[in-house]
């Protein structure tokens, strides 16, 4: 596989400087079906052309040949959402925040110097046809099979059905209850599927546009404000895979494959660490034995997913694990995916403006078939569509042959004309002085509209075109029945699959290949792995230890072992050291071993004996029991000199760039490695110790934002808060005695050995919650309001511990939680005031400086606003309060 | 998203001599039919610092306009010498060019207009009091161009006859790889 990221892919902020650099984001990208184009929309509202050779030929880029910017259109007023290209080739639709579908259609007439910016058109494209429908913005379009209709959906909760010949609007769909971010059409023709944010896929017949079934349970617990909910039917029919769906109460996120017919969801695809954002199918059905035929039982599919992880990955479904995971690709979410008509191409595109390109070998598609397999296929549910408008087509060689000559013939001139026949038609108006505010008269020149019609209908073709449709013929009517080929013949893998990490996939311009392993000299060389050194205890604790803190405190240090080793995350590498035994004259030594390979990567000495280790993707740190701390890079540099600490580490933790240690004299650290600067000033934990002797801290980890962690044995867990200086409790278990929603978060704590994965509060409600007996719970008589009280006080600490540890998927889960709390009980006041403290100011808006943050752990509070207010506007208590704010909301964003 | 767009602006006499009128020909492409008129400006602004010393050169109405592309010509009277501040005549000033629909403006288009002497002496040294007789103004052709969105109330759904007809009508769209640049760029616009 060829991996690029193609740097002059770009959307820039064309109010700014014109030697800004700064990309906007890219929310949608999608290829021609030639293959040789790509279309991008962005935040600066415009929609770009681009040519692909020279994204996936080097000669061609260095050439430019073909240029590589081809067109800009720049008639949307808003951020466009999305882009999508008619199956023919020769439309283009775009949906923006402007509220407008788009068609755009190839004008030769067009091409050249953009008036009013530097902009040059290689490749003219006109706007054709403005469909103005949605009352906000579109997020997303799609064309039938056949181009037969248009689907627009968007945040007006409403689909709209254009016809997709005429262009006009057919009917609108208006059953779902919150913003609709995903459309898509199923291959045969029979339905077309919708995902929203009220938690639903629905299912539509087209030949009613009846509600044909509506798929709830993936999505129960699926987060509320992604960009986008893409979703994608797979090419033989038989199954959609949706986004944004989530296991496990909301803590696992999946994309949901949903079976046609019985519209259950019985196959999640995991491995994602955050929210999916878009599902896209290869349009090629796959055959899992290419020399068996071509049968329901032998049929499986390529799908790609895109997540806020940033992360994408492509999924064979009939194997178990996912065929590429593309890690560290992208800075900031995946927006859209779109693979090319000969399934060899995905493009992806990214909202930290740029999109990369996967460019497949033949033999990792294997068991590709060629289209002609899948139209065969689908002739088999025997689905036959509605009659197209009379006398329209999209495929008509002679008709677009015929033009020129019927141009040159004046009568028929009116009819048939369109840019490409001739010059560009220019309509010469006459201006009047505006005294009196009157019409002014206009003489027509040429009377030919060039753009938005073209003329009066081609009647006088209609006979021959009909005869042409090149659908109408593939269909046999010998069987009227449906009949469709059962999906459960058609196994998935295993369920739970673990993503492979192809972590360093590249991150900016550049090709990877097929990584070969270098064979370069490293400090310990190919020496291989020593022979396993027996794991024993060398002595009591650190020597020159000994000094008591200012509290008293003198906290436990773990003995010394002949061995401690801990594994790097994502390899089949160990970091190991081994400690000298005193007086026999051996050395301590750390080394970096590769396992599977079995030598030693690198190694280093060190003067005293190791009792910690702790290792992160960006670097390694040891931890000496004369209180030193070494930080090494994964190439074994020392990035910063020796630390001195002045007495030995009771506990060390390292997340990211960030590495903590915490002394047995009780003072904690918190430094930033890659910046060589410290989180906070070092501060005690005399504050937290009890004076009890049996109290001690059982554990302490910190969060990639260099918050501390510190579980007590009183049942407490702490964080430090930099910016007040203080300890604070992030939970304890004095909410287990009432809160409801103490329960439910245990369940995904068995069994998770780290923080990183799950989220760190269930994280640390279940290290903090094991002697909490049912018993003792059900015995204690309580007041009427006890378990209210607590579960709000317990979400309250929650909602602070979010955003203390930087955890944005948990703070929005637990205010979502906590919203529908307030909302179920009715407390307005409560419910007011969240309203308040998430919209700020009324006239805040972005760039303006006020006191005010619009920022909540790492997300936008107007965001997480809309997700309180479709909350309270689906209660019994709250819904007039939430309402009300929505409306104003809207009248905000409006101005 | 507009219904109106502006494909090009030219002058049709400049550089010109500072009281000549202003000759414009505007090309715009419209997309939908509009059933009112466009309202077109052309504003002389001498002080920016100071709204009130902008003058309002022409205003004019277009319509109807029908969909496609579309151009008109106009003039505008040039600046009214007693209204500029003497420290503001020459040099540098802006001219904008507004188009608005229902009393909305919808883009606004400015352009730098250089004002000096006809000679090299006077240039050199400015007479005490400017003579206006004396004085050519050159435009710059850079336009800067900013788009408000406006309520164009263009009811939906579009009825009124079939517009397009299926994509059979479009021009196919070859392979972007046969696609070079060495069209003629400037040109094109005047080209057909």
């Amino acid at each position: 596989m060829h991996f690029t990221k193609p740097a002059w892919v770009v959307h820039k902020d064309s109010s700014a400087k014109s030697d800004s650099t700064k990309r906007l984001s890219i929310f949608s990208v999608h290829v021609h079906p030639d293959g040789s184009r790509i279309a991008t929309g962005g935040l600066d509202a415009k929609v770009r052309i681009w040519s692909t050779k020279p994204i996936l030929n080097p000669a061609s880029e260095a050439s430019n040949k073909p240029p590589k910017a081809l067109c800009t259109l720049t008639m949307h007023t808003g951020p466009v959402l999305t882009v999508r290209w008619a199956h023919s080739g020769r439309w283009l639709a775009s949906g923006s925040d402007d509220e407008i579908v788009m068609i755009w259609d190839l004008d030769l007439n067009s091409r050249g110097k953009v008036w009013g910016s530097d902009e040059v058109n290689v490749e003219g494209w006109k706007p054709m046809k403005r469909l103005p429908g949605h009352e906000s913005d579109v997020t997303d379009v799609a064309w039938a099979p056949g181009d037969r209709y248009l689907a627009s959906v968007g945040l007006d909760s409403n689909i709209i059905i254009w016809c997709g010949f005429t262009l006009e609007r057919i009917t609108k769909i208006d059953q779902h209850q919150g913003f609709v971010k995903g459309v898509c059409w199923d291959p045969v023709g029979e339905f077309l599927a919708t995902q929203s944010d009220d938690r639903s896929v629905k299912i539509w017949r087209t030949t009613d546009w009846g509600l044909e079934a509506e798929v709830k349970k993936p999505f129960e617990d699926s987060p509320g404000s992604t960009f986008f909910r893409r979703l994608s039917w797979s090419p033989d029919g038989a199954h959609i895979t949706a986004s944004n769906a989530t296991n496990n109460k909301g803590f696992v996120f999946i994309a949901a494959v949903i079976t046609r017919g019985t519209w259950t969801s019985e196959i999640s695809l995991v491995g994602h660490e955050n929210t999916v954002e878009v599902a896209s199918y290869n349009p090629h059905i796959f055959l899992r034995n290419p020399s068996a035929p071509v049968a329901t039982s032998n049929i499986c599919s390529v799908v790609a997913l895109g997540a806020d992880d940033r992360s994408v990955s492509v999924w064979q479904t009939k194997s178990a694990r996912p065929l590429i995971v593309a890690k560290e690709v992208f800075e900031r979410q995946i927006m859209d995916l779109s693979w090319s008509w000969d399934g060899m191409t995905l493009y992806a595109a990214s909202s930290d403006g740029t999109i990369a390109v996967f460019n497949f070998e033949p033999d990792e598609m294997e068991g590709i078939a060629p289209h002609s397999v899948q139209e065969q296929y689908l002739s088999k549910f025997n689905f036959i569509p509605p009659k197209l408008p009379e006398g329209y087509s999209h495929h008509n060689a002679t008709l677009v042959q015929a033009r020129p000559a019927l141009t040159s013939t004046s009568s028929n001139a009116n009819l048939f004309d369109s840019p490409v026949g001739g010059g560009e038609q220019v309509n010469v108006l006459v201006a009047k002085k505006n005294t009196k505010k009157k019409r002014a008269g206009l003489t027509t020149m040429s009377s030919v509209p060039s753009a938005g019609t073209g003329g009066a209908p081609p009647s006088s073709l209609s006979s021959s075109s009909t005869s042409r449709m090149p659908h109408a013929t593939t269909f046999s009517s010998s069987n009227s029945k449906s009949f469709f080929p059962a999906p459960e013949e058609q196994p998935f893998g295993d369920v739970d699959y673990d993503m492979m990490n192809l972590s360093g996939m590249g991150k900016g311009k550049g090709r990877v290949m097929a990584m070969e392993e270098p064979t370069y000299r490293t400090l310990g060389g190919d020496r291989p792995r020593p022979a396993n050194v027996p794991v024993r205890e060398l002595g009591g604790a650190a020597a020159g230890a000994g000094a008591v803190g200012s509290g008293g405190i003198y906290l436990a240090v773990p003995t010394i072992m002949s061995k401690v080793s801990v594994q790097v995350e994502g390899g089949d590498v160990v970091f190991e050291a081994i400690n000298a035994e005193e007086g026999t004259g051996g050395v301590t030594e750390i080394m970096y071993i590769d396992v599977g390979g079995n030598k030693t990567l690198w190694l280093d000495y060190l003067p005293t004996t190791v009792n910690h280790l702790a290792v992160t993707q960006s670097f390694c740190a040891v931890a000496m029991t004369d209180g030193s701390v070494n930080v090494y890079s994964h190439a074994g540099r020392r990035l910063m000199p020796t630390i001195s600490l002045g007495s030995p580490c009771s506990a060390i933790d390292a997340k990211g760039d960030c590495l903590m240690a915490l002394t047995q004299t009780g003072m904690l650290y918190s430094w930033n490695v890659k910046k060589g600067t410290t989180f906070f000033p070092p501060v005690s934990i005399a504050p937290i110790m009890p004076i009890s002797p049996n109290y001690t801290i059982t554990s302490a980890f910190v969060r990639e934002n260099g918050s501390p962690v510190l579980n007590a044995s009183n049942g407490i867990a702490y964080a430090y808060d930099p910016s007040m200086c203080i300890w604070v409790k992030v939970s304890e278990r004095w909410w287990a005695e009432g809160s409801d929603e103490w329960r439910s978060q245990q369940k995904g704590t068995n069994n998770n050995s780290g923080s990183a994965s799950k989220g760190v509060l269930p994280y640390i409600e279940g290290s903090i919650s094991f002697d909490v007996t049912e018993g003792n719970q059900k015995q204690q008589q309580r007041p009427e309001w006890w378990n209210t009280a607590l579960t709000l006080g317990h979400l309250e600490t929650r909602l602070h511990a979010a955003r203390l540890l930087d955890s944005p998927v948990e703070f929005r889960q637990t205010l979502e939680l906590y919203a529908k709390k307030i909302a179920d009980e009715g407390f307005r006041d409560k419910g007011e005031e969240l309203i308040r403290e998430l919209s700020g100011p009324v006239y805040w808006h972005e760039g303006k400086e006020t006191g005010w943050s619009p920022m909540v752990a790492g997300l936008n509070k107007r965001d997480l606003l809309k997700d309180v207010l479709s909350i309270f506007a689906r209660s019994k208590s709250l819904t007039k309060l939430g309402q009300d704010w929505q409306d104003f909301l809207r009248k905000i964003a409006a101005e | 998203m507009s219904i109106v767009t502006i494909r090009n602006v030219e002058f049709i006499n400049n550089p010109a001599r500072f009281s000549d009128v202003y000759r414009f020909r505007v090309t715009f492409e419209c997309i939908a039919q509009l059933p009112d008129d466009l309202e077109w400006k052309l504003i002389y602004v001498s002080s920016p610092g100071n709204e009130e010393l902008d003058q309002e050169l022409d205003d004019c109405l277009v319509g109807p306009v029908p969909v496609g592309v579309n151009s008109f010509e106009f003039e505008g009277s040039p600046p009214d010498p007693s209204k500029i501040p003497t420290e503001d005549v020459l040099g540098v000033a802006a001219l904008i060019l507004t188009g608005s629909y229902k009393d909305q403006e919808f883009v606004r288009v400015g352009y730098y207009q250089n004002t000096e002497y006809d000679n090299e002496e006077m240039k050199e040294t400015p007479p005490p009091k400017i003579m206006f007789d004396r004085l050519v103004r050159d435009i710059n052709s850079k336009p800067r161009v900013t788009r408000f969105q406006i309520k164009w109330d263009v009811s939906p759904p579009q009825q009124g006859g079939a517009a397009v007809a299926g994509a059979a009508t479009s021009a196919s769209v070859p392979s972007a790889n046969d696609l070079d640049d060495s069209m003629d760029v400037d040109g094109d616009q005047s080209k057909s």
